[in-house]
C-alpha cells in the first residue's frame, strides 16, 4: 500500500471550486498582461517557450542552409543574402570564411540553447507536468515565470552579439580556448559620435560612454582655454558674462566690447574672449592651470543658449562610445524591462493598479538601465555577448529544473504513486537531475570564459601565450584542457538533457496510437535513470584526442560503451509496446516512429566513437556531425513534432491538420535522410567539420558532389517546414475545435481537463487509480482506460503489477 | 466523469466503430500505403541518381583512396597499427549494422503487422516481459564490454607505442593561424628547446618601459618565431637544437621515412589545432603549453617517391625529388637566400647549366625535357603526397591550414638530414648563409 500524498486539502479543494470556476473569467481582476504576458500560469509560460523557440528555431535553420550553401555551392553568391552583403565587404556576393564560421557557431549555439532545451524543458516541461500529475499549477509559479524571463534577455543578448562590431562567436559552440579568447574587436571601444537628433540623444544616454572624464555638456577645454559656442548676439553674451560674475561676487577689472578681465575671489585674474565665428561665435576663457575650474563656473553661468554642444575635454583623443548600435541597445533594454516588469507585476503591490503600474514601469525602467550599462561593459564583443548570454540562460534552466523537482515531488494528485506516473513525466524529473546538477558548470565556465576574454585572467591560456605571433598580456599558468573538461562535464548531461524527454513523450504518444501499454514501464524508468547516472561519468569521450592521458580515455571509453546500454534497452521497449498493438498511423504517430527509427541510427553511430580507437579517425569529422543530427534533428525534433501535434489540441484547442502533418512529416523525413546520412560517408573518408572549404584538400575534393546534393536536400528540409507553419497557425484561426481528449488517452490532461484547460487546471482535484497506460484493459469494454477511473473491485490504491 | 461529456454508451459506439475512421483522415490503410509506397519509390530513384552520378572515380587519388566504392568509406591505412583500427572498425560495423538492419525491420514489420485494419483484434494487454528484458539488457553489455576491452588494446598499441629503446625518427610539429612548422633535428638527430618566448622580466627587457618591452619582444618573436631556445653555449639541452633545420617560409612539407618509428612532438603556438593523417589512422590535437607525442610507423608501401622514367607522362605536375645519388646533380644558393636552386651538371644547347627549381614546383615538361637534354634517363617525383588536415577550429583561416607529406625511403630520408650534397657532383657543398639554415637537399624545395 503505497502512502498517498495528500497535498491538497479538502479546503484547498473546496475553496478551488469555489473561487475559481472551470472558465477563463475566475479572475477578472487580473490584468490582460499579468494574464497573459507577465503570467504565472504554467500553460502560458510554457507556450511563450515554444513562441521564444520556434522564433529561434527559424533563425537556426536559416543558418544551417548558409553553411550548407558555402559547402555544396562554394565560390557561388549566396542567394538572397549575398546581394545584400556584397555592399558590405562580401565580394562577389560569396560568403567570407569568418561569416561561415559565424554561421555554423550560431547555428549550433541557437539549435541548443535556444530551441531544443526550451522546446523539451521549457515549453513541454512547463506544460505536462501539473497537468498530468494532476496539480492546479507549479510548486512556485512566480520562479516558473521568471526562469521564463530570464531566458527573453538571454535571447536577446544572444541575438545582439551578431551585430556587435568584430561579428557573432567564430569559436563554434564548444567556445574553446585560447581561441575564444581572441578578440576580434578593439575592447568594444568605438569612436565616439555625437548624437545627430533627439533618437541618438536618448541612444546615447543608453550607451556606455567615456568623453574624457571630464565633463559632459556644452563646456570645450584645449589646454588652458576653456570655451563655449554661443548662439545669439555679442552684447548679450557680455551682459550675461556681467550678470553671471556680479552674481558670483568677482571683480570686472578690464573690459571691451570682445573681450573682459575676470578677478575671481581665490587665484589670479582671467581673460574671457569673445570671437566670432562663422557659425556663430565662441566664447572662450583663457587661464592658467590654476583658473580652469572657475573659467568653467563662470562658462556655465553665462546663461547663454547652447549651441550644439561639442565633445570633449582635454583627453579628446581617448573618447570612446561602446560598439552596441540601435538595435543592440533597443532590443536589450526591452528584454531586461520585460524581465523586471515582471517582477514588478508580483512585487510592487503599493496599492490600487494605478500606483503600482507607474511604480513598477519607473523601477523596471531604472533597473533595466543600469543592467544595460552592466551588460555593455561585460558583453564588448560578439563572443564575450555569447558567455554572458549562455550564463543568464543557465539560471533560466536551474530555476526551471528546482521548480520541476518540487512540484513532481510535492505536487501529485492522490493516487497518482511515482510508479504512475507518464513516462513523460519521469522523463522531466530525471532531466531536472541533470539540468540542476550540470548546468551551474556550465555557469562557472562561462565566467570563467568571460573574464578570460576581458584578459582578466588566464584560467586557459598558457605561459608564453601568442597571439598573431604578440606576446598576450596574461599571466598565463592556464590550461585549455580544463575548459574542455568543464564544458564536457555540462555538455554531455545536456545531450542527454536534450533527448530524454523526448523519449519520454514518444513512450507516451506510442502508446496511445499502439492501443498498448508501455512495454517494460519500470526498466523503462530504470534506463532513464541509468542514462542520466552513467551521462555523468562519460564525458571525456568527447576529448579522446584531445591530448589528455591516454589511460583516462581508456576509462571513458569503457562507461561510453555501456551508456549504449540503456538506449538499447529503450528501443527494444519501443518495439515491443508495437508489437501486438492496434497501431494508427496518425500523424504524431509517424513522428513518434521517425524518432524510434532514427534514434537507432544515431545511437548505433555513436558506438563508432565510443571506441577510442577508431574515434582516432573520426573524431571532429562529419561522422560526428552526422551522428549529432541523427540524434538531436532524427530523435529530439522529431519528438518535438510528435509533442506538438499530439498536444496542440490540449494547447490551443483546435485540431491540427492532417494532411497537412502528414505532408510535412514525409518531406522533412525524406529529406533529412538524405541530407544527413551521406555525412556517414565523408566523416569515414575524414572530412573535417568546420572547415569554409574542405575542397582546398586535394582528398576531398570528390566529395563535392555529395556535398552538393546534401545541400538541395537540406533546402527541401527547409521548405518541407512551411505546411508545419501554416498548419501551425492555420490551425489556430480555423482549425476544428477540438474535444477534451480526441486521442482518446487515459492520462489526466486528457480526461480531467478540456481544451485548452482553464486557469488552474482542473475543477476538482484527480483522484488516480490506475497507472498512464491501461490501453485494451480487460476491465472495460472500451481500448482505453482513464487513469482516474474508478473500476467497482478494483482496489483504488493499489499499485498497478508491473 | 470521463472530461470528454459523451454518455458511456455513446463512448462505446464510437470505440467499435474505430476512433481512426473519424480522425485519422489520410490515415486509412490504403491511402497510406499508396503514399508510403510513392514515397519509397521517389527516394530509391534520388539515391540511385546520387549514387551513379558520384561513383566515377577520381583519377588522381586512388593511391589515397580505395578504388570504386572506397569513396564512400574509410581512405587506404599505410600505417601499422592503422591495420587493427580498421580491423575494429570492421567489427564495430558489421555487429551496428546487423543490430540496426534487423531493429529496423522489426520495426517496420510490427507496424505493418500489427496496423489497425477493420477487423483487427484488440491490442495485447501486456505490461512487459523481465526475463526478455534481463537477455537484452544482458547481450547488448556483453558485446559493448568486449568492444571496450578490444578498443583498449588497439588504442593502448597507438598511444603507448613509445619505445624509447627503439630509435626513433623525430620531428616537431607546431601547429599556428594558419600554417604547420616543421622543424628537422640536424645530423644529431635531436631536436633542441622550443616555444620558449620571451617575457617583459627577462634581463633584456627588465629597464624598458612595458610597453616599449612588449613592442621588442614582438620583433624578436618575429626573427625567431618558434621561440627556440638559443642559448647554446649554456644550455645543453639547447645546444641540440643548434643545427636543427626548420623554415618559416609555409608550405614546407613534412618529409618522414616509411618503415621506421616516428615520434611527432607536437604543440601549437596560439589555439588549438589538430594534426591529422587520415591515410595513417593518426591525430592528435596540438594545444598551446602543452606537448603532445604521435608515434606511429609507415609501412613500404607509403612511400610518396617514385623513380620513373624521364619519358614517363606522370611526372608532369609532379615535384621532383633530387636523391643525393641523382646523378650530375650539383647545386647552390642564389641571391634569394630562401630559395636555393639547382644546377644540374649537364648543360643545355647554348653551354649554360640547366636551373632546376625544387619543391612543389610541379615539373613542367619544358624542365622535364631540359633535364632530359642534361642526360638524366630517370627521376624520382613525388607522385603520392599525402595531406595534413588541420581537425579542431583554429579560428576563421582553419581550412586553410593544410600541410603535405611526403614519406621517402630510409635512405632518401637518412640523406636529407644529413644534408649530404648529391653525390658525383664533383664539387663540395659551397658554405651557406647562416640565414638560409637549410641547405640540404630537399630545403632546397622550399621557394
Amino acid at each position: 500500500m503505497t502512502a498517498i500524498p495528500h497535498t491538497i486539502t479538502d479546503s484547498q479543494v473546496a475553496s478551488a471550486s469555489v473561487d475559481h470556476a472551470a472558465t477563463e473569467h475566475a479572475h477578472p481582476q487580473i490584468s490582460f498582461f499579468k494574464r497573459y504576458i507577465f503570467s504565472t500560469d504554467h500553460k502560458i509560460i510554457g507556450i511563450e517557450f515554444m513562441f521564444v523557440a520556434m522564433a529561434f528555431f527559424v533563425l537556426g535553420g536559416l543558418l544551417a542552409l548558409l553553411v550548407r550553401w558555402q559547402l555544396g555551392f562554394p565560390g557561388h553568391a549566396v542567394p538572397v543574402l549575398g546581394s545584400y552583403m556584397e555592399s558590405r565587404g562580401w565580394t562577389g556576393g560569396v560568403m567570407p570564411p569568418d561569416f561561415y564560421t559565424s554561421a555554423f557557431s550560431m547555428h549550433a549555439t541557437f539549435m541548443i540553447f535556444f530551441v531544443i532545451i526550451p522546446l523539451l524543458v521549457g515549453t513541454f516541461g512547463n506544460y505536462l507536468i501539473p497537468l498530468k500529475i494532476g496539480a492546479p499549477d507549479m510548486a512556485v509559479p512566480f520562479l516558473n515565470g521568471f526562469a521564463f524571463w530570464l531566458a527573453v534577455p538571454s535571447g536577446a543578448l544572444m541575438l545582439t552579439s551578431l551585430v556587435l562590431q568584430g561579428g557573432a562567436s567564430q569559436a563554434g559552440w564548444t567556445a574553446y580556448p585560447p581561441l575564444s579568447a581572441i578578440s576580434l574587436n578593439d575592447r568594444g571601444h568605438a569612436e565616439y559620435v555625437k548624437p545627430q537628433n533627439a533618437f541618438d540623444s536618448v541612444m546615447q544616454r543608453l550607451r556606455v560612454h567615456d568623453i574624457g572624464g571630464h565633463f559632459v555638456g556644452s563646456l570645450q577645454q584645449q589646454g588652458n582655454t576653456v570655451s563655449e559656442d554661443f548662439e545669439g548676439e555679442s552684447s548679450r553674451i557680455v551682459e550675461g558674462i556681467r550678470g553671471a560674475v556680479a552674481s558670483l561676487d568677482w571683480t570686472i577689472t578690464a573690459s571691451s566690447a570682445d573681450r573682459l578681465t575676470v578677478k575671481p575671489d581665490e587665484g589670479p585674474p582671467f581673460s574671457v574672449q569673445m570671437a566670432q565665428t562663422e557659425d556663430g561665435g565662441t566664447l572662450s576663457v583663457a587661464t592658467n592651470d590654476d583658473n580652469v575650474s572657475a573659467a568653467r563656473k563662470l562658462l556655465a553661468r553665462t546663461g547663454t543658449r547652447l549651441k550644439d554642444p561639442a565633445i570633449v575635454g582635454k583627453d579628446a583623443g581617448k573618447a570612446w562610445q561602446s560598439s552596441w548600435n540601435n538595435f543592440a541597445l533597443l532590443s536589450n533594454f526591452g528584454a531586461w524591462f520585460l524581465t523586471f516588469m515582471y517582477l514588478s507585476a508580483y512585487v510592487v503591490r503599493l496599492g490600487s493598479r494605478s500606483i503600482n503600474i507607474p511604480v513598477a514601469v519607473i523601477v523596471s525602467g531604472v533597473l533595466a538601465y543600469f543592467f544595460l550599462q552592466g551588460v555593455q561593459i561585460a558583453a564588448f564583443d560578439g563572443q564575450s555577448a555569447w558567455f554572458l548570454s549562455i550564463i543568464i540562460m543557465g539560471f533560466s534552466s536551474i530555476l526551471g529544473a528546482v521548480n520541476y523537482l518540487t512540484t513532481i515531488v510535492k505536487l501529485r494528485c492522490p493516487g497518482m504513486t511515482m510508479f504512475r506516473l507518464p513516462l513523460s513525466i519521469w522523463a522531466l524529473f530525471i532531466t531536472s537531475v541533470l539540468v540542476l546538477l550540470a548546468t551551474p558548470v556550465l555557469a562557472g565556465l562561462m565566467l570563467m570564459n568571460l573574464l578570460d576574454h576581458h584578459r582578466l585572467t588566464s584560467f586557459f591560456e598558457p605561459f608564453n601565450w601568442l597571439n598573431s605571433n604578440s606576446l598576450q598580456d596574461v599571466a598565463g599558468g592556464g590550461n585549455a584542457l580544463l575548459h574542455e573538461h568543464l564544458f564536457w562535464f555540462y555538455s554531455h548531461p545536456a545531450v542527454y538533457i536534450m533527448i530524454v524527454p523526448a523519449m519520454g513523450m514518444v513512450s507516451d504518444i506510442i502508446a496511445v496510437f499502439a492501443r498498448k501499454p508501455v512495454f517494460g514501464y519500470r526498466p523503462m524508468v530504470y534506463a532513464m535513470a541509468a542514462i542520466a547516472f552513467l551521462g555523468f561519468i562519460v564525458w571525456a569521450h568527447h576529448m579522446f584526442q584531445s591530448g589528455m592521458n591516454p589511460t583516462l580515455g581508456t576509462t571513458f571509453a569503457i562507461s561510453t560503451m555501456f551508456i549504449a546500454v540503456p538506449s538499447a534497452i529503450k528501443v527494444f521497449n519501443w518495439l515491443g509496446t508495437l508489437w501486438g498493438g492496434n497501431i494508427r498511423f496518425t500523424t504524431p504517430m509517424l513522428n513518434a516512429l521517425a524518432f524510434v527509427s532514427m534514434f537507432i541510427i544515431g545511437g548505433l553511430s555513436g558506438i563508432f566513437m565510443a571506441s577510442t580507437a577508431v574515434d582516432v579517425q573520426i573524431h571532429a569529422t562529419y561522422f560526428i556531425v552526422a551522428h549529432i543530427h541523427y540524434v538531436l534533428f532524427g530523435g529530439s525534433i522529431f519528438g518535438v513534432f510528435a509533442a506538438i501535434y499530439f498536444w496542440y489540441p490540449k494547447m490551443f484547442g483546435r485540431m491540427m491538420n492532417e494532411t497537412l502533418g502528414k505532408i510535412h512529416f514525409w518531406l522533412s523525413f525524406i529529406a533529412f535522410n538524405c541530407t544527413f546520412f551521406p555525412m556517414h560517408f565523408e566523416g569515414l573518408r575524414g572530412m573535417p567539420r568546420r572547415v569554409y572549404d574542405p575542397h582546398i584538400y586535394n582528398q576531398f575534393k570528390d566529395l563535392l558532389s555529395m556535398d552538393r546534393f546534401m545541400t538541395i536536400s537540406a533546402m527541401v528540409l527547409g521548405i518541407a517546414q512551411i505546411p508545419f507553419a501554416i498548419n501551425f497557425i492555420g490551425s489556430w484561426i480555423w482549425g476544428k475545435k477540438a474535444p477534451g481528449n480526441p486521442w482518446e488517452a487515459t492520462t489526466l490532461e486528457w480526461t480531467e481537463t478540456p481544451s485548452p484547460p482553464p486557469h488552474l487546471n482542473f475543477v476538482k482535484t484527480p483522484i488516480v487509480h490506475h497507472g498512464p497506460y491501461e490501453y485494451n484493459s480487460p476491465l472495460v469494454p472500451e481500448d482505453w482506460l482513464a487513469q482516474t477511473r474508478f473500476i467497482e473491485g478494483d482496489d483504488q490504491f493499489a499499485p498497478v503489477a508491473h | 466523469m470521463q472530461g470528454n461529456g459523451l454518455s458511456p454508451t455513446a463512448a462505446l459506439r464510437s470505440m467499435r466503430a474505430g476512433p481512426s475512421s473519424a480522425r485519422s483522415g489520410a490515415g486509412t490503410p490504403r491511402l497510406c500505403y499508396k503514399l508510403k509506397r510513392s514515397l519509397f519509390l521517389v527516394s530509391i530513384i534520388s539515391l540511385s541518381i546520387l549514387i551513379t552520378a558520384s561513383a566515377s572515380a577520381d583519377d588522381g587519388l586512388d593511391f589515397s583512396i580505395r578504388p570504386g566504392w572506397g569513396r564512400w568509406w574509410l581512405p587506404r591505412n599505410y600505417s601499422v597499427h592503422g591495420k587493427s583500427i580498421d580491423a575494429l572498425f570492421n567489427a564495430i560495423f558489421w555487429i551496428t549494422a546487423v543490430v540496426g538492419v534487423l531493429t529496423q525491420i522489426a520495426l517496420f514489420y510490427f507496424l505493418i503487422r500489427y496496423r489497425h485494419r477493420p477487423g483487427q483484434k484488440k491490442a495485447r494487454f501486456i505490461h512487459g516481459n523481465t526475463r526478455l528484458e534481463m537477455i537484452w539488457t544482458a547481450i547488448p553489455a556483453v558485446i559493448l564490454g568486449v568492444l571496450a576491452l578490444v578498443s583498449k588494446g588497439v588504442w593502448d598499441r597507438y598511444r603507448y607505442a613509445d619505445d624509447p629503446s627503439v630509435a626513433q625518427v623525430h620531428v616537431l610539429v607546431i601547429g599556428e593561424q594558419y600554417k604547420w612548422n616543421f622543424v628537422y633535428p640536424g645530423k644529431d638527430r635531436k631536436l633542441g628547446q622550443y616555444l620558449v618566448f620571451p617575457q617583459p622580466s627577462d634581463p633584456k627587457y627588465r629597464k624598458l618601459p612595458y610597453d616599449e618591452a612588449i613592442k621588442r619582444i614582438n620583433r624578436d618573436i618575429l626573427e625567431n618565431p618558434l621561440g627556440q631556445n638559443r642559448n647554446w653555449e649554456n644550455d645543453p639541452d639547447a645546444k641540440a637544437g643548434q643545427d636543427d633545420d626548420y623554415d618559416p617560409n609555409p608550405g614546407r612539407p613534412l618529409i618522414l621515412p616509411v618503415d621506421k618509428p616516428i615520434a611527432i612532438e607536437l604543440s601549437s603556438k596560439d589555439v588549438i589545432h589538430d594534426f591529422f593523417l587520415p591515410n595513417f589512422r593518426v591525430k592528435l590535437d596540438a594545444l598551446p603549453g602543452m606537448a603532445g607525442r604521435i608515434n606511429f610507423t609507415a609501412e613500404t608501401t607509403a612511400q610518396s617517391t617514385q623513380e620513373l622514367s624521364i619519358d614517363d607522362p606522370q611526372l608532369i605536375g609532379k615535384p621532383l625529388w633530387i636523391d643525393a645519388d641523382t646523378a650530375g646533380a650539383q647545386w647552390q644558393p642564389n641571391d634569394d637566400a630562401s630559395q636555393v636552386s639547382y644546377f644540374i651538371n649537364g648543360v643545355d644547347s647554348g653551354g649554360s647549366p640547366v636551373p632546376v627549381r625544387g619543391r612543389s614546383d610541379a615539373m613542367t615538361p619544358e624542365l622535364i625535357a631540359d633535364l632530359k637534354r642534361a642526360g638524366f634517363k630517370r627521376l624520382t617525383a613525388v607522385t603520392h603526397p599525402f595531406e595534413v588536415v588541420c581537425e579542431e577550429l583554429c579560428g576563421s583561416g582553419h581550412y586553410s591550414m593544410r600541410g603535405e607529406v611526403w614519406f621517402v625511403s630510409p635512405k632518401q630520408y637518412d640523406a636529407f638530414i644529413r644534408k649530404d650534397a648529391p653525390a658525383n657532383s664533383g664539387a663540395a657543398p659551397p658554405k651557406v648563409a647562416a640565414a638560409v639554415k637549410s641547405p640540404g637537399t630537399l630545403s632546397a624545395m622550399n621557394p
